[in-house]
């Protein structure tokens, strides 16, 4: 399946040529269909990590005016997902609900609304990204969409987010801005399978685990959410201003509603038989289910941006109430004291009675709630020619770009085994700088946090065979402490090859 | 009349004509030229662009664009609509006299408005061998002008002028050749700090707009790089009294 559909793909890719965007106009009405097909794939350097399959997708945008002050926007991606390792062959339209997709044929309805432009205010109806904040990757305040996470952060930005049904109306009141958003029902985040390359090795429990009653089998679950109920409680809501003061664009937002970061709990039971066996009575054997759990926070930021000399500045920060952070329990189920002695007893209670038992297990909390605050600087350089030509003595670096940028995040009362620290740096770094007239295309992102030594390299090459058609490279360097988040896919290096054809 | 007194009549008004142009500076033609670029107080233009390698490697892009004038300071708001993968980025310039453009960069891609650091006029526009100082409103005293005759230039009776900037970054000097018809100007040379021919342009196929004689093809030719850009007016719409909200970050992400 997986080589007839990139055979497919690449035919699509390199065969159609004259493919373009088609626009047609009928008095005051317009109709324009654009998209692109593409297909690539990932080779992984550590062959002990999870595969992945060639991918294709073709994303198709339909967008038209078909009355004054009206707009309509559609845009569907139809894909072959590699990474999926268990496939689901039923429905392929990805569902909103449910955090755990493995379609590898599927259908996304990426964005579908109706805009209704007027002067003074604009309104939008259907399912839409929304973006806020200031930050690059990562905004404080912006809370609105999910992010599929099914490829880490190995994904441009806004095609991580999720579009989310909703109402967002825009009021432009003299020099103020004024939005407010409401989703009215739950639209889960995608998470990578149990069987997929890049699901979490700190969400991943060992099929067996060395207790005092030696090596005991571990059946581990990841059920998908429980969908909250459609009422107003479950909606999100979120408000935010904005003005020019000066040079300077300020904003300030607030959010309520749903939590769109990945948290998980757990519940385990201990079940315990009788084996015959006199030196060795009673058998356990756990049965656990890791689980997402979903929280309410509520958010109150604001984000800055001002040009500063030759630099454009850009600043954010939000408070989160509500939000729960996760602590590391992997390794409890064969440690933990109390988890040893509430197997311990019910061993003994089987041995008398010859009948088997299951108990559930005391597993500390995965996760507990604290008061945040999260904020970032970062600065953009667009280097223009005069300070090229007295670097290099001629223009190759005119043009090149560099984005340095921090986000920090502080965790009050910090007094569990958080795998977060209290305060947490994330360091970013841009470079792009574009070759031959802009057909090639160089660009690397890298994060670090220096709390833990984690990184991620991401460096990117793009080259433009023809005006449509792109030929695309990367690769993906990770490194840093293997009990957190990025450190954790240390040994998941990667190398992507692809191809993208624009009509 | 006399033979004679025709003669001296028309000696009369040569004399006369040539003491009007005489009367010209090289300031008098430059801001004539400026007068004679602008399309009313506001202008809609569509482009097709195209780049061409040394090598012959061409891009093309085709661009809408937007300005208007607000008294000595200006908005401009450009849109990108092929090929494909730049469709839909935009740029929003507003330009005030005395000191730095603010700046606005729109990436579909990014789904949001980034505020950039003003590019310094004297570097290209969008990797064109255009400056956005070329495209762009100049303050006619930036520069010192002196008239250096007249001249055929392109078949055409030209003005032929050359500017010094006061504070020169980019170009030590730069010479014009402007129609005396339409003042337009017909040819454009730029020299580099170190006084080299940096690039020429090149500005023919001029046609009324309202009768306004506007160049439907343009072309600039780095002749250091061998590089060259063409830009042909696709269309062109002068004082159609543009809407000031066109000249803003909502109008940026709706496009065109």
């Amino acid at each position: 399946m997986a080589a007839r559909v990139l055979i497919l793909a690449l035919t699509g890719l390199t065969v159609v040529r004259t493919a373009a965007a088609t626009e047609v106009r009928l008095g005051e009405t317009r109709v324009k269909l654009s998209g692109s097909l593409a297909a690539w794939h990932v080779f992984r350097l550590d062959p002990d990590t999870p595969s992945e399959r060639p991918s294709s997708t073709l994303d198709t945008k339909l967008e038209g005016d078909p009355a004054p002050h009206f707009h309509l926007f559609l845009e569907t991606r139809l894909g072959y997902d590699g990474k999926i390792g268990d496939p689901d062959r039923g429905n392929p339209v990805l569902d909103l609900d449910e955090i755990y997709q493995d379609k590898d044929l599927f259908v996304s309805f990426e964005e579908a609304y109706l805009d209704l432009l007027f002067r003074r205010f604009e309104l939008r109806l259907g399912k839409q990204k929304v973006s806020w904040g200031r930050l690059d990757e990562l905004q404080p305040t912006d809370n609105l969409n999910p992010e599929d996470l099914t490829e880490f952060f190995f994904r441009p930005e806004l095609e991580r987010k999720i579009g989310v049904p909703g109402a967002a109306l825009t009021a432009y009141l003299g020099p103020w801005t004024a939005e407010a958003v409401w989703n009215p029902v739950y639209t889960a985040y995608r998470f990578p399978n149990r069987e997929d390359r890049w699901f979490p090795p700190l969400l991943t429990v060992p099929e067996r685990v060395a207790t005092p009653f030696g090596a005991v089998p571990v059946r581990t679950r990841y059920p998908d959410v429980d969908e909250p109920p459609h009422t107003l409680a479950s909606s999100d809501a979120g408000l935010r201003f904005r003005r020019r003061i000066g040079s300077a664009e300020v904003s300030a937002s607030v959010f309520h509603g749903w939590d769109k970061t990945a948290t998980f709990s757990a519940r385990g039971t201990a079940t315990v038989v009788p084996t015959g066996d006199p030196a060795v009575p009673a058998a356990p054997s756990i049965d656990l289910t890791v689980f997402p759990t979903l929280h309410r926070i509520t958010v109150v930021g604001g984000d800055l941006a001002v040009p500063v000399w030759v630099l454009a500045l850009r600043a954010e920060a939000a408070w989160i109430h509500g939000r729960f952070f996760p602590i590391l329990i992997r390794d409890q189920v064969g440690n933990d004291p109390r988890l040893i002695a509430a197997v311990a007893e019910a061993a003994a209670r089987v041995a008398q009675s010859g009948r088997p038992e299951t108990v559930t297990l005391p597993l500390t909390a995965a996760e507990r709630r604290r008061e945040a605050l999260e904020y970032g600087i970062g600065f953009d350089y667009a280097m223009n020619e005069a300070v090229s030509r007295r670097l290099t003595g001629g223009e190759s670096l005119a043009g090149s770009f560099v984005m340095v940028q921090l986000i920090e995040r502080v965790m009050f009362d910090h007094d569990a085994p958080f795998i977060a620290q209290s305060v947490e740096h994330l360091l970013g770094l841009t470079l792009r700088q574009t070759f031959r007239d802009d057909r090639l295309l160089a660009e690397i992102k890298i994060a670090y946090n220096p709390n833990h030594g984690d990184f991620f390299l991401w460096p990117q090459l793009g080259y433009k065979l023809t005006s449509n058609l792109h030929a695309l490279l990367e690769a993906r360097v990770l490194g840093g402490d293997g009990t957190h988040p990025i450190g954790q896919y240390r040994d998941y290096d990667g190398i992507r090859i692809g191809l993208k054809r624009f009509f | 009349m006399t033979t004679r007194g025709v003669v001296l009549g028309l000696v009369l008004v040569l004399a006369v004509a040539s003491a009007a142009a005489a009367a010209f500076t090289g300031r008098d033609v430059i801001a004539k030229a400026k007068d004679a670029r602008e399309c009313g107080k506001d202008t809609k233009s569509a482009y097709r662009m195209v780049l061409t390698s040394k090598r012959g490697d061409a891009v093309k892009r085709t661009l809408v664009t937007y300005w208007k004038k607000y008294g000595d300071d200006s908005k401009s708001i450009v849109f990108f609509r092929e090929p494909e993968d730049v469709a839909g980025t935009g740029l929003l310039v507003w330009s005030a006299k005395g000191r730095d453009d603010d700046q606005w960069l729109y990436l579909p891609d990014l789904g949001r408005v980034r505020q950039i650091n003003a590019s310094a006029r004297g570097d290209s526009f969008m990797g064109t061998d255009f400056s956005y100082a070329d495209l762009g409103d100049t303050d006619v005293d930036e520069r010192t002008h002196q008239l250096l005759g007249e001249e055929e230039m392109e078949g055409q009776p030209t003005y032929k002028v050359e500017s010094v900037p006061k504070d020169a970054t980019t170009y030590s000097k730069v010479i014009t050749w402007v129609s005396r018809e339409t003042f337009l100007s017909v040819r454009v040379d730029y020299y580099d700090m170190g006084g080299a021919l940096l690039k020429t342009g090149y500005f023919r196929d001029v046609r009324k707009v309202k009768g306004i004689p506007q160049a439907f093809a343009i072309e600039m030719e780095n002749v250091q790089t061998g590089h060259r850009t063409q830009l042909s007016l696709l269309e062109i719409d002068c004082d159609s009294g543009l809407d000031d909200d066109l000249f803003t970050e909502r109008q940026l992400k709706r496009g065109p």
